[in-house]
């Protein structure tokens, strides 16, 4: 991402830096951050940002903030705030980080003691790729401590400026974010999070911009929700224009230039960047090798499919991902490995090179911080790039990574409303549609086999998303493997296990088991009606909720079972009839039981509208996975009549 | 990636044999590889290392098959490094990279916020395959101790067609090895002075990385070793104990104003194991684990003056310090080593090596030995967890060493658990429940961290989640933590509601006689003490259909006593007792059996009709 900054040339001017009366100074503490012992909106907090600033102006073509953050530590629980990472990209001299100052205040006996580190205390770390960190770890602190930091990131790359994240791992009391742009820059902002977006940020200086937020609470992760990082509150920026000057011209030229004012304008800046080029339009030894590969079938759909499998298999996937490819495509296709953006680029360029529509896409997947798109060409917003296709007159998404993942489905942290295509014209956000039918079919048989044993026969299939989850990356040849997953580690009585699988048009896995109910004889019979169910035990635990339960994925269960009633037995008794939703109906769930003479049948389905459940119904959510658990666990009861 | 580092895992051939059927899974290779290594020991201590090797890489899924660490930092340096990469399908020569075209990054892991060493990295990317890896590599280490481990293989599915290594020394400062797995007599070359071992294989199995199984190696130890100066012998444990001795000694040196402070800190304590304790909870309060290694590959512990003035350290720094502390008391204490953590690496009493990563301290008393781990800032004294139990120690003395096993708390005391719950079963299938639980030994450190660590909320979460079963919401509660000597206890008091308790039918409610599972990590130790009291009363007329009377079941590896009372006005008392002991030496797929047998043994019902 950084190395596709473009090197730009500015007018200098002086700049006139305007202190901000009401930010916190180094050292001096008031009355009420001594007197804190507890965070009123997070009382079990164990340390809490009382304060923190980031102060940024421009110094040429060079962004200086000046970072001061102060933190309090309130429980033994929160000493591991006293030890500080602070990351930056270092390659070509891009970021820097400087005066640094650190220092503990703690009082003993009402005396203010202050221990600061020395320039020995701050330690510097490689990283890969290019990273460092400076690390560091106050020293002599205690409950009660005061611990404060302040340093200088310098930035040469300015097209994008680094997002400035409100939230903190612990309570954030104040946050602040100032800028100071100068009149021969322009800058576009991307505020995400209520709190931010609502901020005033105008001031009273003419080109002075400033986001406080104040009363933020700890981040913490929640079962079931991948993307919490989307519900942070963040500003970010992207250069809308600049000033320049060239004179080396005759008489010399000046002017401003605005840059990515259209979607359009971005997809060409990208377009020409050096390792994409080649993507979009191979060079003809590029071309002649990809068509050494020729892909099977008479129409547009197998053959993208042909291609898709071919690049799925043949090229692996390095783990790593971006919205920009890391190598070009001469390299991709000799090494034959790279990162998400390389492979998928290189199936691009497959298609391409076959007479096949295909572009790039751009999207912010789960968990990248940009939970709502804003529609405006702000690059920042995206992190990862798939390929759109449409063939046959019909739209594709692609994403090459996985050998196990059929064509036309993505991965779930990609299943985002938006994405960013990228056209020779018309470029902008379209919406994702991956339509499918994710769910599980369930058919249960008990009856009395020649033997008077009385077995269970159980097909369980499971379809589009739920196949693939339920796979996770396993083949139908690791039958153990799958049994597991399916059945747990040791199912009981077990007679006999199969699977079968289907990828088209479908991706569709197939278990066929059955089971004994061993010494079936007794006077008064239990029998649970389903051998298998989507959750074993009610995944929420928490009373409470911060964020929206993500199930991922909608989808739509129907199991049936047929008890057929063994000689000598009668149905005594069966669970009741049920029929429950959530409020807003996101989920629904049915129940029922019909007896006929020597059967017995009961139906169940569930089905989930919409993947994303609002914390605001969570309570109702909680009760209602409650009584879809328990309720498919409930048995049928069978009582003897007489020896058969 | 260094040869350390490689983990034990399993060959791949799966052989019948029943006389009759022989078949072999076969083990896919991405990389062909030939080398040679050559270790030279010299006569100052330092040891040369010169690596020949040829990749040949087929496969995308080898490339990092060729990736080579060279460690840089002031015991280890890098002299040269030269990798060509030729073209098997051409033969033109891709691109060649030298030492100085290496990247250099820091040494980083989970434990450290930082250690000064760093390598020199050397990743194969951005290559037409097939290709040809020609790699010399030569490296200098100032130091002899960590001689490490040689390993014909390298790599999961990597096939060796060879690999030598040829070790010399000088005799004087000796040499001693262990071989595991590999099957290779090495050649001895007496050469004066000078003895010339070396190691040749060829055709080496394919390993497979999804099976465990052990990995061919050679472990290599001195005699004769010296570290920055510092030299002793490793030929014994007392001799690599001595060398230890030299390290830390006068570290543990308490400045008289802080003296001062501990002597008034135990002024009141009645006997050594309350002295013990107070100081303890003294560092764990005060201190913060933090670890920063600096010095001599990270070896050498601060001085305990150091550690006072900035509050915190690494597990060598808080054991020095608590070794002064306690000497300051008049208690004496051993600094001892160990391979801390999940796997356990034996140590062998006849082949003494360095092969520790955690520092901490024994505590000889009258009658028992203390064991004080002091980077755990909440345990009781004395209880130091799971972290090191039941493994050998190197327990460094003031003149030597020996080994001793730490405590792998098999003893009831160490591992009981007991429930007991008051329900109120609602006319609606819900209920109420209000109850007790208290835990001893390794059940109750949970509570220690819950409490310290965790928000309201989270402990909540952890307590639905842990007692008793689905559908339960705690509304109220209350953790109380403290110990009986070095066992941590911890009682929990609570009440909330229960969703859907049991199942329902239309006729009937059926509930467990037990609500709490008996899960695998509540058996690390393999003992378990288990009793669960249950009481219930029921909006609902019910009358009991089928109950459990005086049940009593006696297994190889448990016992199970459960029986049922209902009084006249309806109330049901449920008694559970559960003794589980499985062997230690188990595998974890025989402990896995043994567990669902219990749970299936013990799962009994209540039956309760409705009336009408």
């Amino acid at each position: 991402m950084r190395k596709l900054i473009p090197f730009l040339f500015f007018l200098t001017f002086s700049i006139c830096s305007k202190a901000e009366a009401q930010d916190m100074k180094y050292g001096k503490y008031s009355q009420t951050e001594l007197e804190l012992t507890k965070v009123d909106f997070e009382p079990d907090a164990g340390s809490v940002v009382l304060e923190e600033n980031s102060f940024n102006q421009f110094l040429g073509a060079i962004q200086h903030s000046t970072i001061h953050r102060r933190i309090k530590i309130l429980k033994e629980s929160g000493l591991d705030a006293a030890n500080v990472r602070i990351s930056f990209y270092a390659g070509d001299g891009i970021q820097n980080i400087s005066k640094l100052n650190a220092q503990t205040v703690s009082f003993e006996n009402g005396i203010e003691k202050v221990t600061k580190l020395s320039k020995d205390d701050f330690f510097e770390v490689e990283l890969d790729d290019n990273y460092k960190e400076v690390r560091f770890t106050f020293k002599d602190v205690k409950v009660g401590s005061i611990i404060e930091y302040s340093y200088l990131k310098t930035d040469k790359g300015i097209t994008f400026l680094d997002n400035w994240v409100f939230h903190n791992p612990m309570p954030t009391l104040k946050s602040s974010y100032t800028i100071e742009v100068p009149s021969f820059l322009n800058y576009r902002f991307l505020a995400q999070g209520e709190k931010t977006q609502k901020c005033d940020y105008r001031t009273s200086y003419d080109g002075t911009y400033r986001w406080t937020v104040t009363n933020l609470s700890a981040i913490k992760s929640e079962p079931m929700m991948a993307n919490y990082q989307d519900y942070l509150e963040k500003i970010g920026f992207q250069l809308a224009g600049y000033a320049f000057s060239n004179l080396q011209t005759y008489g010399g030229t000046s002017g401003f230039k605005q840059t990515y004012t259209s979607w359009q304008e971005l997809t060409e800046s990208i377009s020409e960047f050096e390792l994409f080029v080649h993507y979009l339009k191979p060079n003809a030894g590029e071309k002649s090798q990809i068509l050494t590969f020729v892909p099977k079938g008479d129409t547009e759909t197998q053959k993208a499919k042909d291609i898709y499998n071919h690049v799925k298999e043949k090229y692996s996937y390095n783990g790593e991902f971006g919205p920009f490819p890391s190598k070009n495509l001469r390299a991709m296709l000799e090494s034959r490995k790279g990162q998400r953006a390389d492979i998928n680029l290189t199936l691009l360029a497959f298609l391409k090179s076959n007479g096949l529509m295909a572009y790039p896409m751009l999207i912010s997947s789960k968990g990248n911080g940009s939970s709502q798109l804003v529609d405006t060409p702000f690059i920042d917003q995206f992190n990862q790039l798939i390929v759109y296709t449409k063939v046959d007159d019909k739209e594709y998404f692609l994403d090459a990574t996985n050998p196990e993942r059929p064509f036309g489905y993505l991965p779930l942290n990609q299943h985002v409303a938006y994405g960013y295509i990228m056209k020779e014209k018309d470029s902008g956000l379209i919406p994702i549609s991956l339509p499918h039918r994710s769910g599980i079919v369930q058919m249960v048989n008990t009856k009395l086999d020649e033997n008077n044993q009385l077995i269970s026969e159980s097909t369980v299939r499971f379809s589009d998303y739920d196949a693939l989850t339920k796979m996770n990356g396993s083949t139908v040849d690791e039958v153990d493997t799958l049994k597991k997953y399916i059945l747990g580690p040791s199912p009981e009585n077990l007679l006999e296990f199969g699977v079968t699988e289907k990828t088209d048009p479908r991706k569709q896995l197939e278990a066929k088991f059955k089971y004994a109910f061993t010494d079936f004889d007794a006077e008064t019979a239990f029998i649970s009606p389903f051998s298998y169910t989507r959750w074993s035990e009610n995944p929420f635990q928490s009373e409470f909720r911060t964020f929206p339960v993500d199930f991922l994925y909608t989808f739509s269960d129907n199991y049936t079972s047929i008890i057929e009633v063994p000689k000598g037995y009668e149905v005594d008794d069966y669970p009741e009839d049920a029929n429950i939703t959530i409020p807003g109906g996101t989920a629904i769930f049915t129940y029922q039981v019909s007896q006929w003479e020597g059967q017995i049948k009961i139906t169940t389905s569930l089905n989930l509208k919409y993947p994303l459940v609002s914390p605001t119904v969570y309570s109702e959510l909680k009760y209602f996975m409650e009584l879809v658990t328990t309720k498919l666990k409930e048995p049928v009861v069978l009582k003897k009549t007489a020896n058969p | 990636m260094s040869i350390l580092s490689l983990r034990a895992i399993a060959v791949s051939a799966l052989i019948f044999i029943s006389g009759i059927c022989f078949s072999q899974e076969v083990v896919p290779h991405y990389s062909v590889l030939e080398k040679e290594d050559f270790i030279t020991l010299n006569p100052d201590y330092t040891v040369y290392q010169k690596s020949i090797l040829t990749i040949q890489i087929w496969d995308s899924k080898g490339l990092s098959h060729a990736n080579r660490v060279l460690y840089v930092d002031k015991l280890n340096k890098a002299i040269s490094f030269e990798a060509t990469v030729t073209s098997l399908a051409n033969n033109k020569v891709l691109k060649k990279v030298k030492l100085k075209d290496m990247e250099e990054v820091s040494v980083i892991d989970d434990v450290a916020l930082y250690q000064e060493d760093k390598k020199k990295v050397f990743r194969l990317d951005g290559v037409p395959l097939p290709v040809k890896v020609e790699i010399v590599e030569e490296a200098l280490s100032t130091s002899n101790m960590f001689m490490g481990v040689w390993y014909p293989i390298e790599y999961p599915n990597q096939k060796v067609n060879k690999a030598s290594v040829e070790i010399s020394y000088p005799n004087e400062l000796g040499m001693r090895y262990r071989v595991e797995a590999l099957d290779s007599i090495p050649t001895q070359v007496n050469n004066g002075n000078i003895t010339i071992l070396k190691w040749q294989t060829e055709n080496l199995p394919v390993l497979d990385a999804s099976k465990e199984t052990d990995w061919p190696n050679v472990q290599l130890a001195p005699n004769k070793f010296s570290l920055e100066g510092v030299t002793s012998t490793m030929e014994s444990w007392d001799g690599l104990g001595k060398f230890y001795s030299q390290l830390i000694d006068q570290k543990d040196e308490i400045p008289e104003d802080f003296k001062k402070e501990i002597f008034e800190m135990v002024q009141n304590a009645e006997d050594d194991y309350e002295k013990i304790s107070i100081l303890y909870q003294y560092l764990q309060k005060n201190y913060r684990y933090v670890a920063i290694f600096l010095g001599i590959g990270g070896w050498e512990p601060r001085y305990a003056s150091d550690v006072i003035n900035t509050k915190y350290g690494e597990c060598k720094a808080l054991t020095t310090l608590m070794k002064g502390m306690l000497k300051t008391v008049g208690i004496e204490s051993q600094y001892s080593l160990v391979f801390a953590g999940d796997v356990i690496r034996p140590l062998d009493p006849d082949f003494p090596i360095k092969n520790f990563n955690h520092a901490f301290l024994r505590v000889p008393l009258k009658d028992e030995v203390l064991w004080l781990e002091c980077t755990n800032n909440y345990l009781p004294a004395g209880f130091s967890g799971n972290f090191t139990k039941d493994r050998d120690a190197l327990v460094i003395t003031e003149n030597g060493g020996f080994l001793e096993r730490t405590p792998d708390y098999r003893e009831f005391k160490f591992n009981t658990l007991k429930n007991s719950y008051d329900i109120q079963l609602l006319e609606n299938g819900d209920g109420t429940f209000k109850g007790s639980s208290s835990f001893q030994g390794f059940p109750a450190m949970d509570f220690f961290a819950l409490n310290k660590f965790l928000d309201d909320n989270q402990r909540k979460n952890y307590l639905n989640r842990n007692i008793g079963g689905s559908g339960i919401i705690i509304k109220d509660y209350q953790i109380q933590t403290g110990n009986q000597r070095e066992v941590p206890i911890a009682t929990v008091t609570f009440d909330g509601n229960i969703q859907r308790f049991g199942q329902q039918t239309t006729k009937r409610i059926i509930f467990p006689t037990h609500l709490k599972k008996i899960e695998a990590d509540m058996l690390d130790n393999g003992l378990l003490n288990f009793q669960e009291e249950i009481t219930i009363k029921s909006d609902r007329k019910t009358e009991i259909e089928s109950g459990v009377s005086n049940i009593e079941i006696k297994e190889e590896h448990f016992s199970y006593f459960v029986d049922s009372q209902i009084s006249e006005d309806g109330i049901i008392t449920i008694s559970n007792r559960l003794e589980i002991n499985i062997p230690k030496e188990i595998s974890k797929d025989d402990k896995a059996k043994i567990i669902a047998q219990i749970n299936t043994q013990i799962q009994k019902n209540i039956i309760l009709k409705k009336s009408e």
